[in-house]
């Protein structure tokens, strides 16, 4: 039997997860620069306008094998995948068909476990950017590749380095710090008079939302939490805060005990400041599967929800959807998790529709790489060139963006074993939606410093052409 | 206390006299070993306290004296030679049990083993550096397969218990060539090319063992930093080209026959793995620098070169030296301490290269590991990592349960955390080695790994962890075994903390806070925090509720979560 102790502290609190302090919320405590504050940025010139707008960027950790969730349906392009993949590839009569606007003729098809995402690209609310991957500057074939003629992205192929290159979209350094976080740090100014990071992660610190300036704000899927009794009424609880209070306001000259200091400081006041915020609206009603990837985007919805609570005009949530490095057993896993995919990012598109705003909020795919189209017996490794999902924003639905490779082994992208270069950049995947976000042409360089090698600002095109910029 | 003898207790009250105000005990090291002779070895126990929180996972009151008396060097000794403190032998009797009782929760096993080890083994500096190499070496249970084979995972760890003062060439062949990292890193069943069906050797391993476990991604210079060349751009160690050359090499590796122990299962968890010279690739394999290992020399043979390669690099030294040194003593150490521990590894002073005792003992006994005034440099030492506070809190405080048991799952501490032994999201460990956090530290130009998992949550999930166990009572996570009626093979008792030194003084709020200044903080708790703490507990009467206010601020407090 385990023994209970007696003591004056409440187990209530732990269950409520913030102790008394949930009904006896006072003043809003002072902010700290960590939450915008003191950061004086020079004025962005960036297009907020009245009108909210979000993202939410998925990573599927590991290199999700793309070519096998989009994938050509029609002959002699599903022959030549076959060929490629050879006992990687899925039955050409199992693929989901795909309704595709504007396409150069070819048939596509979805992997038969994505019936929700099938619905939502054929409902026009859903596309795909294919083929593409982390470029410092454009390879045109593999004889480019080969001998080196133009620059390669550094670490490609290596986990690590390609996550964080999708994150900055600059493959030619290690920076750490994000495109998000950029965007953080030029907008913080002008989302809002809020003083919570406009960057949400749902999956702990991140390069994606790592500025120069700011950083992410941490939650789970079950919320944001405090400390127990921290703030709260009775006579221990108000010790404990005061102490824990005094403890922070200390001068530390050790730079380490000064940086956890000011970061759990930092994280007391604006964890008060978002509940009191998320508290006081309702949940969304959509029903949501109960897995880790469904219930992160719940939590996002009722967040969004409470975006006027919260003040903030502008939103950038980032989920980690790990497990995808599939070297072995490929197609059973993949059986198992696309479908998490598929049925998660429907269930948010019902969540917007029911708040009504599914044309402010665009969500998209990122992954390290795709993976070699050929197998190595039991799956397969890691690649390059990939295709990634978008849905909503106002997205033009029904489109296969990018240009969707030839999968025949051996043609001029492939660099060996079906590892393909990528055609279209990250930076033009990542312009977009900063366009679309609020960065004004002018300011995109200094989110995505290589954008000049792919886009010209100045065309009066946009990027890719999947949002309505 | 221990070591006060008649001759030195002359010594003692002089001190008392000039040291009122000092954090008290004897504060210089040096101190009279009884026969009126200097004896070096002898630390403060304050020193002592700091020695133990790099060498151990906590270590208590006893331990702490006993170091103060034997000296580093003598402690050292003593640990290298304790029976090692293996995981699979109660594992296998948990497997066993398990099966003769139709009980299928098995994956939790592995962890109940750990827990045992770590709370009961008396080799501690050997369990403390194997959790270090588990975060070099990773292999996780977040694989679904090796979660369901806890005999694996217990396995897997004892070879970085059984190497941990061995040799690093021992640990790489070991590690290489255990079924566990072969799924972790999909060599085993790894085949040699088949270009007709387009199949090709798994690179998962021939990367990740060059990248992560032997020599990095750029060539270092002997003090562990990344050398430049005329143009100042790092040298990379290797491309995708020599990853493809060592992919050959990591084929034919299969699982040895199943045992008597598993005889239906598929893979063997437990004993290495075995060439089968069909799967393996025979060809000429080019390796770094041109070095080629022969056709057909057979698949053993060209793993075991190919890891005396690696081993020889010159990187591999500097490489994992100043790993070591970050998971124990400080995130940032000086070139010329990672230099030294390096020549160490290099030789150990009798012609041997990659002696990790000699390298464990280089590391904790230089003087930048040491040195007093260490503690007054704003940038020496490293966060705690939550999961090494969540153990160190029991250990330093004697946590034990009635029966002598520990079945532990940690599923609280790792949903609080986002850390749990054994169960990395990636092979990358739980955070990067090179991590610099924004803010005052990456301002600074210094990394601290930690600190990527201090996240604003769990910076404010692990205060209410320690509320759990300090307040609660609530030290480990139970199974709860609903469907067996409550009941396991063996007693499911919480443990608790032996706290009543701790409560024999807690009438005196300065002597308490003194006493787990020296368990926690080495003594060097600033006299402001220190207030703090006697403020709090000056509200209550109870003893033990001032006990335990002291601690949990103690462990909250940025003093504790940064080893300096």
């Amino acid at each position: 039997m385990r023994k209970k102790k007696k003591n004056d502290i409440s187990r209530r609190a732990f269950i409520k997860g913030c102790g008394a302090t949930c009904a006896a919320m006072g003043s809003l405590p002072f902010f700290s620069s960590f939450l915008n504050l003191g950061m004086i940025s020079s004025a962005s010139a960036a297009n907020i306008g009245q009108e909210y707008k979000a993202m939410v960027c998925i990573l599927l950790a590991g290199g999700n094998d793309s070519f096998n969730m989009l994938v050509p349906k029609g002959n002699p392009e599903y022959q030549e995948y076959q060929s490629a993949r050879g006992d990687l590839a899925l039955g050409q009569n199992d693929l989901l068909s795909l309704d595709v606007l504007d396409g150069d003729g070819r048939e596509f098809g979805l992997h038969p476990g994505m019936t929700e995402l099938q619905q939502l690209f054929n409902n026009g609310a859903a596309s795909f950017i294919t083929n593409v991957g982390t470029l410092i500057e454009p390879v045109a074939n593999a004889q480019e590749f080969e001998t080196r003629a133009k620059l390669l992205p550094l670490g490609l192929f290596s986990h690590a380095d390609q996550i964080e290159q999708w994150q900055t979209s600059l493959p030619d350094k290690r920076t750490g710090i994000g495109w998000a976080g950029k965007m953080n740090d030029l907008l913080q100014d002008l989302i809002g008079n809020n003083n919570i990071s406009m960057n949400i992660s749902l999956s702990g610190t991140n390069i994606f939302q790592t500025g120069n300036q700011t950083t992410e704000f941490s939650v789970s899927s079950q919320g944001s939490t405090s400390i127990i009794g921290y703030k709260g009424g009775d006579t221990y609880e108000q010790i404990l805060t005061q102490s824990i209070d005094s403890m922070l306001n200390l001068e530390y000259k050790n730079i380490f005990e000064q940086a956890y200091a000011n970061k759990l400081r930092n994280s007391l006041d604006a964890e008060i400041a978002f509940r009191e915020a998320i508290m006081s609206v309702q949940s969304v009603n959509t029903p949501f599967s109960n897995n880790m990837f469904s219930n992160s985007l719940k939590f996002i919805a009722n967040t969004i929800n409470a975006r006027e609570n919260l003040g903030q005009k502008r939103q950038v949530f980032f989920v980690l959807f790990g497990g995808w490095d599939h070297h072995d057993d490929t197609l059973p896993r993949q059986q198992e998790m696309l479908p998490v995919i598929s049925k998660g990012l429907s269930e948010f598109y019902n969540a917007l529709t029911e708040m009504g705003i599914t044309d402010n909020v665009a969500t998209f795919t990122t992954s390290d790489f795709a993976r070699t189209l050929t197998s190595n017996g039991k799956g397969s490794d890691h690649a390059w060139g990939s295709n990634q999902i978008v849905v909503g924003g106002g997205i033009k639905g029904s489109r296969i963006f990018g240009n969707y490779p030839v999968l025949a082994l051996n043609n001029p992208l492939d660099v060996g074993r079906g590892v393909l270069i990528p055609t279209t950049s990250t930076d033009e995947f990542f312009a977009e939606l900063a366009l679309w976000f609020g960065v004004t042409g002018s300011e995109l360089s200094s989110i995505l410093p290589n954008i000049g090698r792919f886009y010209d600002i100045n065309s009066g095109s946009a990027p890719i052409g999947f949002l309505n910029i | 206390m221990k070591y006060l003898t008649k001759n030195n207790c002359l010594l003692i009250l002089l001190l008392a006299l000039f040291t009122i105000s000092s954090i008290g005990g004897c504060g210089s090291s040096g101190s009279d070993n009884g026969n009126g002779q200097d004896n070096p070895e002898t630390v403060s126990m304050e020193e002592a306290s700091r020695f133990l929180s790099m060498a151990t996972l906590g270590a208590d009151y006893e331990e702490i004296e006993k170091v103060a008396e034997i000296g580093k060097e003598g402690w050292l000794e003593e640990q290298f030679n304790q029976p090692i403190g293996y995981n699979l032998p109660f594992t296998l009797e948990l497997l066993e049990l398990a099966f003769r009782n139709n009980f299928e929760e098995i994956h939790t096993f592995r962890r109940y083993s750990w827990w045992q080890q770590v709370m009961t083994s008396p080799d501690l500096l050997r369990q403390r550096v194997a959790f270090a190499l588990s975060e070099i070496f990773v292999v996780s249970d977040r694989v679904d397969m090796l979660a369901n084979h806890p005999e694996g995972l217990s396995s897997y760890y004892d070879i970085l218990l059984k190497n941990a003062f061995g040799n690093f060439r021992d640990l790489f062949l070991d590690v290489t060539l255990h079924p566990v990292m072969g799924v972790y890193l999909s060599h085993i069943n790894n085949k040699k090319a088949n270009p007709e069906i387009n199949r090709f050797p798994d690179e998962n391993y021939a990367r990740e063992a060059m990248q992560l476990f032997s020599i990095g991604l750029d060539e270092l210079n002997p003090d562990g930093t990344v050398m430049t060349d005329s143009k100042g751009f790092p040298i990379a160690t290797y491309d995708n080209s020599n990853i493809t050359e060592f992919a050959k090499v990591y084929t034919g590796l299969v699982s040895a026959p199943a045992g008597d122990l598993f005889p239906e299962r598929r893979i063997n968890f437990i004993d290495p793995m075995v060439m089968n010279e069909e799967f393996h690739e025979t060809g000429e394999k080019t390796l770094l620098n041109g070095q080629a290992l022969p056709a057909g020399q057979g698949g053993m043979k060209d793993i075991e070169d190919a890891i005396d390669h690696l081993f020889n690099h010159p990187n591999a030294g500097p490489f994992i030296c100043k790993k070591l040194i970050q998971r124990l003593v400080t995130s940032n150490p000086e070139p010329d301490y990672v230099q030294r521990v390096a020549k160490v590894f290099a030789d150990n002073g009798s012609g041997v290269r990659g002696d990790l005792r000699a390298v464990i003992k280089a590391i904790l006994l230089d003087k930048d590991a040491s040195d007093p005034a260490q503690p007054g440099n704003q940038k020496f030492g490293k966060f705690h990592e939550p999961w090494v506070r969540y153990v160190s809190i029991l250990r330093h405080f004697n946590a034990a349960t009635p029966d002598g048991y520990y079945l532990n799952n940690g599923y609280l501490a790792q949903f609080f955390l986002n850390q749990h032994v054994l169960s990395s999201p990636s092979v990358f460990n739980f955070f990067l080695p090179n991590f610099k956090p924004n803010g005052i530290i990456g301002e600074n130009n210094l990394v601290a790994p930690e600190f990527q998992i201090i996240t604003s949550s769990t910076i404010i999930n692990h205060p209410n962890l320690i509320f759990i166990m300090v307040f609660l009572g609530e030290l480990l996570s139970l199974p709860d075994f609903e469907d067996r009626d409550g009941t396991f093979f063996l007693p499911v008792n919480d443990a608790v903390f032996d706290f009543s030194d701790e409560i024999a003084i807690a009438d005196d709020p300065a002597a308490l806070v003194d006493r787990l200044d020296l368990i926690l903080t080495y003594g060097q708790m600033s006299d402001g925090m220190k207030q703090i703490i006697i403020d709090a507990v000056n509200n209550f009467e109870d003893p033990l509720l001032r006990v335990q206010t002291a601690l949990y601020l103690f462990m909250i407090s940025p003093e504790y979560v940064v080893q300096n």
